[in-house]
């Protein structure tokens, strides 16, 4: 009875992890394009300003800097509308999920070297800190799970089909 | 702080440094640029403040020179 549920917790917990790291993608993509002035400044400005954010992580060489700035933001925001229309979910979800791994590893990986530089997620600086990586490894577990979930759940009949006849 | 800043100076730049501090003319200068650091947000060195046609871009962390030309020139293209 409780499998069948649409309201199960494996459901809800796929659905605030779609709402949740859908809306915190397409923002972040949206404020790498904008950062956040007003009027929004052309966007070979904002995807190079991006790319010196990028490069402040010193992890990689110029050339994988210049293109992870030139395609990120608009990954973002793409993977934030995929996910969020849930159509082929377990992929975009699997994506998202590696995306903010990286990223926690990233953000992880500058605090431990005790690097001065800002977090680069979105408009306003925000130096990594303690409190961004918790930030980040919740936003990680967040996305494990309702990956996790999501192969989970697509194993089983949908909820609302049918039941099989014996 | 004065014997370290002494260990690089010469004796007649140790005095001039010495006086400058007793003055306390320096304290208005500090709180000048203090107040200007707290206008960015900077809250942490290095940063790198950059003005270009009313817009401010401040920026924390060391910079490539490949990464760094590339985002002056987008800066300077501007119309």
């Amino acid at each position: 009875m409780m499998q069948s549920s649409p309201f199960n917790l494996r459901r809800a917990i796929i659905w605030i992890g779609r709402l949740v790291l859908a809306g915190i993608f397409i923002y972040a993509g949206y404020a790498k394009l904008t950062m956040g002035m007003h009027p929004r400044p052309p966007l070979g400005v904002a995807l190079s300003f991006f790319a010196l954010q990028v490069d402040s992580y010193q992890m990689l060489p110029v050339w994988a800097v210049k293109f992870v700035a030139n395609t990120l933001p608009f990954a973002e925001i793409a993977l934030g509308l995929l996910l969020l229309f849930g159509f082929g979910l377990r992929i975009w979800a699997t994506l998202i999920t590696l995306l903010i791994v990286g990223f926690f590893a990233a953000v992880l990986r500058a605090y431990l070297l005790h690097m001065q530089i800002n977090c680069g997620c979105f408009t306003t600086p925000e130096p990594v800190s303690l409190k961004k990586i918790f930030e980040d490894g919740a936003l990680a577990a967040l996305a494990i799970l309702m990956t996790v979930f999501a192969f989970i759940e697509a194993r089983k009949p949908h909820p609302w089909s049918a039941p099989e006849k014996a | 702080m004065d014997g370290t800043v002494a260990a690089v100076l010469s004796a007649g730049e140790m005095t001039k440094v010495r006086a400058l501090v007793k003055g306390g003319t320096l304290d208005a200068a500090i709180d000048k640029d203090f107040a200007l650091g707290q206008t960015y947000r900077v809250n942490q060195t290095p940063t790198t403040v950059f003005h270009c046609k009313g817009q401010t871009y401040p920026y924390s962390g060391v910079m490539t020179y490949d990464i760094l030309k590339t985002f002056l020139e987008q800066l300077l293209s501007q119309k």
